[in-house]
C-alpha cells in the first residue's frame, strides 16, 4: 500500500515543502506560548507565595517557619528599656545566648536583648532579619554580631555557596531582592539556581507544602499552638542539659574520645565537623563577611546603632591551632569604623570546655548561662549604659 | 541530557531558535548535528555505533532496492542490527546462563559491556526501515543524512516512540512549519510530560524504590500492594511522560508522531492494554514478529504459540533478564487465555462505567506482572507477590497529596476516554492554552522531585 511519502520522489533533490517554508512565525509563536506559560505559572506562584497567604501556615520549625517566627517576635518586642540590644546569629547564638539571663545581667545600666538568633541561618540571612525586623533603622542602639574567631577562617562549608540559605529567607525575598541575592552565589549556576528558585518560591516552598497536604488540620492546629506559645518559648527557653564532660581529643591522632551516652549521631557529626587541620584562611570566608555583615553595617550608617563583634565559644575543647587575624580581617577592618567595638577573641575561650557543650557547637544550658552573663557584662563594660560611650 | 533537565531544555531553545532561523538548505544538517550532540552528551563513544549502524542499513536499503540478492542484503542489515544489540544488550545474559548450566561462576566469562543508550529503539526503527523497503512499503531513502536524521532525530532517539519510516518520511518531504494548533498541541504535551514524569512518576519512584530496594525488611501486604501501584504508576507516568514530551517537542518542530499511550490503565482486557500501552513497540512485534510468525492465520495452537513467541521476546526486548522474560511470558499467557476464553475481540464502543470490574481485574492483572520487571530478582518478585496474597495490614506508604494527583489523573483520563481533551486544547483560545500549559508547569513547581531520577525506559 503506497503511502503518502511514497508519492515523492525521495531520490530527486531538496524536498521543495521543507526548503520553502521558513517558519520563524511558528518561532515567535512557540516562544510567546513560553513565555506566557511561564507567566501564568509565576501570577500562581505570587499569588500562593507572595501574599501572606501560605506564609502563615509554614510548618513553625521549619528553616522558614522558624526564621518568619523569630521575626513574628521581634517585631512584636516592646522595648521597656532605653537601650534595646539585638542579638544576631545561627544556633550557635541561639543556644549559647539567652536574652533573659543578659536582661536580669543589664537590668541596671538599662540594657534589653532581643535573640534573633536562628538556628541553620547565615550571615546572608542575618541581613535579611535586620532589615525587616527593623525597616526604619531606628529600634536598635546595639546589633551583636558573633563570629568564629577573628581570623576568617575557612572551614568546611564555603558560606558564600551555602545555597540552602534559601530556605531561611524566602519569605524575605521581595522581587528587588531577586538580582542581589541570586548574585551574591560565585559561580554562574548557582546564581541561575537561585534566581530560579527566588523568583519561583514554590521551588522552595514545595517541601513544606507536600508535609502540611499530608494533614492540614493537625498543621493549622500545629502553627496556632505555636503563635500563641512561641514569643514566649523563645525568651524563656533555658537551654539543653546535656554535656560532654569527659570528651576529649587526641591530638597526635586526631581523634575524638567521647564519654559514655553520647549519641551516635552527635558523635558521627563531631568527627565531621573537627578536621581543624584541614581549616585555613583562604580569604573566601573574608570576602563573605565582608560582603554580608559590610552590608548590614552599611544599612545603619548615619544612626545611632553600633554594632559589636564578639568571637563566641565555638568548640567544647581547646584546640592548639591559631589562624593568625591579618591586618585586612573583617574584624581588623571592622575596628577602624568608629560605629565598631570588636570584643577581645579570646574573652570567652575558657567557656570551651565538654562540660559546658551538648555538641560539636553548642553551649548547654550551663554554659548558655554563664556566656549570656558574660557578653552582657562586656558590652555594659565597654559601651557603658548607653550607646554613647565606648 | 535528560528531557525534564534546565540544560536539556536550554538544549532544545537553542535547537528550535537555529532551526527556524537558520537558511532552509542547512535545517536537516543543522537537526542532525543536534540529535548526534543530544547522543553524544551521553557517552560520545556511541556515536560510532550508531553511525555504523545508520551507514549499513542505509545501505542495505538501496541494495534490496537495486539489487537481484536483496534477501541477502535483508540478512545482512538484520544481522548487524540484532548483532550489536546481542552483543551490547544480551552476551552477558547469555555468558552468565552459560556459566551457571557449566556449574561455572557466573561472572566466568563476563565483560564489562556498557549498554549504548537507545540501542533497542534506534534498532528496532532500523529494522523496521530495512523490512518496509524488502517488502516493497517503503523507497529506499537516498539521501543519507535523511536517513540519518530518521534514526537519529533526538526527541525519539533514546526511548521512542518507535516511528516508523513512512510517517517521518512524510513528515520530513512534507513539511510545514506547525500551525497555531500544532503549537499549542505540542507545547500542552511537553508540559503535561514534565508533570508526569517531574511531579508523578519521580514521588512514586521515592515509594517503590524504597520498597524494592530491600523487600526483605518491609513485611505486610499493604506495603506490597503499595509499593507495586505505586511502580505501576511510575512507569506509567514515566513513560507516557517522556513520550508525549517526545511527541511535543517533536511536533515543535514539525514532525508528527503517533500516539503512545491511550489511558492504558482503563484498559478492560490484556489485549485492550495492549492496544493501549506502548503502542509504537506493541504495533512493531505485531508487524514484523507476530504476523511475519504466521499470527492467528494458522489456528489456534499456533496462534498461542505466536502470542508467547511474540510476548517472550518483547520481555527480553526489555532486558536481559529472567524477571523480563517471566513478564513477558506471563502477558504471552494471558493474553493466550484470553482468547481461549473468547475475550479478546476488539472493542470499539466507549469507556462506560459498567467496565469497572473488568478494569480493576486488568490492572490487577498488569500490576501483577509489573512485580516482575520492578523486583531485582526472581526470588524477590515471588515474595512480593506472595505478600499480595495476604490480607493487608499496615500503613499505606503512598502520602494524600500523591493520591490526590493520580485521582485528579484518573478523573482526566477517563474524561479523555470521552472528550479528546488534547483537540480541546488545540482548539482554545492561545491565552486558554497558556494557561492551561502555566497550570501544568505550575503543579511540576510544586510537586517536582528535586532528584534527578533518570527516564525507566532509558535502561532498555
Amino acid at each position: 500500500m503506497p503511502t503518502e511519502a511514497l508519492s515523492r520522489d525521495t531520490t530527486a533533490s531538496a524536498p521543495a515543502g521543507f526548503w520553502a517554508a521558513p517558519g520563524r512565525k511558528a518561532l515567535g509563536k512557540i516562544l510567546l506560548l513560553g513565555v506566557s506559560a511561564l507567566a501564568v505559572v509565576f501570577l500562581l506562584d505570587a499569588a500562593m507565595f507572595r501574599t501572606r497567604f501560605y506564609v502563615r501556615y509554614l510548618e513553625p520549625f521549619s528553616s522558614a517557619g522558624n526564621f518568619e517566627a523569630i521575626l513574628a517576635a521581634g517585631r512584636q518586642q516592646e522595648f521597656t528599656r532605653p537601650h534595646p540590644v539585638l542579638v544576631l546569629g545561627d544556633s550557635q547564638a541561639s543556644e549559647g545566648f539567652s536574652a533573659q539571663v543578659a536582661d536580669a545581667a543589664g537590668a541596671r545600666s538599662g540594657w534589653q536583648f532581643f535573640n534573633a538568633a536562628v538556628g541553620g541561618s547565615s550571615m546572608r540571612c542575618w541581613y535579611y532579619m535586620v532589615r525587616d525586623l527593623d525597616p526604619d533603622r531606628t529600634r536598635f542602639d546595639v546589633i551583636v554580631l558573633p563570629l568564629r574567631g577573628y581570623a576568617d577562617v575557612d572551614d568546611e562549608v564555603i558560606r558564600a555557596d551555602r545555597d540552602i540559605d534559601i530556605h531561611w529567607v524566602i519569605a524575605r525575598l521581595g522581587l528587588a531582592d531577586i538580582p542581589e541575592f541570586s548574585s551574591s552565589f560565585r559561580t554562574p549556576l548557582k546564581r541561575l539556581e537561585m534566581f530560579r528558585e527566588a523568583l519561583f518560591k514554590g521551588l522552595v516552598y514545595r517541601r513544606d507544602l507536600r508535609e502540611l497536604l499530608r494533614d492540614p488540620a493537625e498543621r493549622m492546629q500545629h502553627v496556632k499552638d505555636c503563635r500563641t506559645a512561641c514569643a514566649d518559648s523563645f525568651y524563656n527557653y533555658p537551654g539543653r542539659t546535656e554535656n560532654l564532660s569527659g570528651l576529649w581529643m587526641d591530638w597526635a591522632t586526631d581523634t575524638l574520645h567521647f564519654p559514655a551516652g553520647v549519641s551516635p549521631q552527635v558523635q558521627a557529626e563531631m568527627k565531621m565537623n573537627t578536621h581543624y587541620r584541614r581549616w585555613s584562611v583562604r580569604g573566601l570566608e573574608r570576602a563573605y563577611r565582608n560582603v554580608w555583615l559590610g552590608r548590614i553595617m552599611e544599612r545603619y550608617r548615619g544612626t545611632r546603632t553600633r554594632f559589636v563583634l564578639v568571637s563566641l565559644p565555638y568548640h567544647p575543647f581547646a584546640i592548639p591551632f591559631s589562624w593568625p587575624e591579618g591586618p585586612d580581617s573583617f574584624a581588623a577592618q571592622a575596628s577602624r569604623d568608629p560605629r565598631v567595638t570588636v570584643l577581645d577573641e579570646h574573652l570567652f575561650d575558657d567557656l570551651e570546655k565538654p562540660e559546658l557543650f551538648f555538641d560539636t557547637f553548642h553551649m548547654n544550658r550551663t554554659g548558655r548561662v554563664l556566656f549570656s552573663n558574660r557578653l552582657a557584662a562586656a558590652l555594659i563594660q565597654r559601651l557603658g549604659t548607653g550607646s554613647s560611650s565606648q | 541530557m535528560l528531557f525534564f533537565t534546565v540544560s536539556y531544555f536550554v538544549f532544545f531553545f537553542c535547537t528550535i531558535t537555529c532551526f527556524y532561523l537558520a537558511p532552509v538548505k542547512v535545517r536537516i544538517p543543522l537537526l542532525l548535528a543536534a540529535s548526534y550532540f543530544f547522543y553524544m552528551s551521553w557517552n560520545w563513544k556511541f556515536a560510532p555505533l550508531l553511525l555504523t549502524l545508520t551507514t549499513i542499513d542505509y545501505l542495505a536499503a538501496i541494495w534490496i532496492e537495486q539489487s537481484r540478492h536483496r534477501r541477502w542484503a535483508l540478512v545482512v542489515s538484520l544481522a548487524s542490527n540484532l548483532g550489536f544489540l546481542a552483543i551490547f544488550k544480551y552476551y552477558n545474559f547469555a555468558a552468565s546462563n552459560i556459566a551457571a548450566l557449566l556449574g561455572l561462576p557466573h561472572q566466568r566469562f563476563y565483560f564489562d559491556i556498557v549498554l549504548p543508550l537507545g540501542i533497542s529503539f534506534h534498532t528496532f526503527q532500523s529494522i523496521s526501515y530495512v523490512v518496509d523497503v524488502y517488502r516493497g512499503q517503503q523507497k529506499a531513502i537516498r539521501k543519507p543524512l535523511d536517513y540519518a536524521l530518521y534514526i537519529a532525530f533526538f526527541p525519539q532517539l533514546v526511548a521512542g516512540p518507535i516511528v516508523r519510516a513512512r510517517d517521518f518520511f512524510r513528515d520530513l518531504y512534507d513539511w510545514h512549519a506547525p500551525s497555531s494548533e500544532d503549537i499549542k498541541r505540542g507545547g500542552f504535551l511537553v508540559a503535561l510530560g514534565l508533570a508526569k514524569k517531574v511531579a508523578l512518576a519521580d514521588n512514586f519512584a521515592l515509594v517503590s524504590d524504597r520498597y524494592f530496594g530491600s523487600v526483605a525488611s518491609q513485611p505486610g501486604g499493604a506495603a506490597a500492594w503499595g509499593a507495586v501501584f505505586a511502580f505501576a504508576m511510575q512507569i506509567f507516568f514515566d513513560f507516557s511522560g517522556y513520550t508525549d514530551m517526545a511527541i511535543g517537542f517533536a511536533r515543535l518542530l514539525g514532525f508528527h508522531f503517533p500516539v503512545n499511550f491511550r489511558q492504558p490503565y482503563l484498559a478492560v482486557s490484556m489485549t485492550d492494554f495492549w492496544r493501549r500501552w506502548h503502542i509504537s513497540l506493541s504495533s512493531w512485534l505485531r508487524d514484523y514478529l507476530y504476523i511475519p510468525l504466521g499470527g492467528n492465520r494458522h489456528g489456534k495452537l499456533q496462534t498461542y504459540r505466536n502470542l508467547m513467541i511474540t510476548m517472550l521476546l518483547g520481555g527480553l526486548w526489555h532486558g536481559a533478564n529472567w524477571n523480563f522474560v517471566i513478564w513477558g511470558g506471563y502477558h504471552g499467557l494471558l493474553l493466550s487465555l484470553e482468547r481461549l476464553l473468547g475475550q479478546a475481540k476488539h472493542r470499539e464502543r466507549t469507556w462506560t462505567f459498567f467496565d469497572v470490574p473488568r478494569a480493576v481485574l486488568t490492572f490487577v492483572l498488569v500490576c501483577t506482572g509489573w512485580v516482575f520487571f520492578r523486583a531485582g530478582s526472581v526470588h524477590d518478585a515471588a515474595l512480593v507477590i506472595s505478600r499480595m496474597a495476604q490480607i493487608p495490614r499496615g500503613q499505606w506508604p503512598i502520602e494524600p497529596a500523591l493520591m490526590m494527583l493520580t485521582g485528579t489523573g484518573l478523573v482526566v483520563a477517563l474524561v479523555e476516554e470521552r472528550v479528546p481533551l488534547l483537540e480541546a486544547v488545540e482548539r482554545a483560545p492561545s491565552w486558554v492554552a497558556a494557561s492551561c500549559l502555566g497550570m501544568l508547569l505550575f503543579v511540576v513547581e510544586l510537586f517536582g522531585v528535586d532528584a534527578n531520577i533518570p527516564f525507566v525506559y532509558f535502561q532498555f
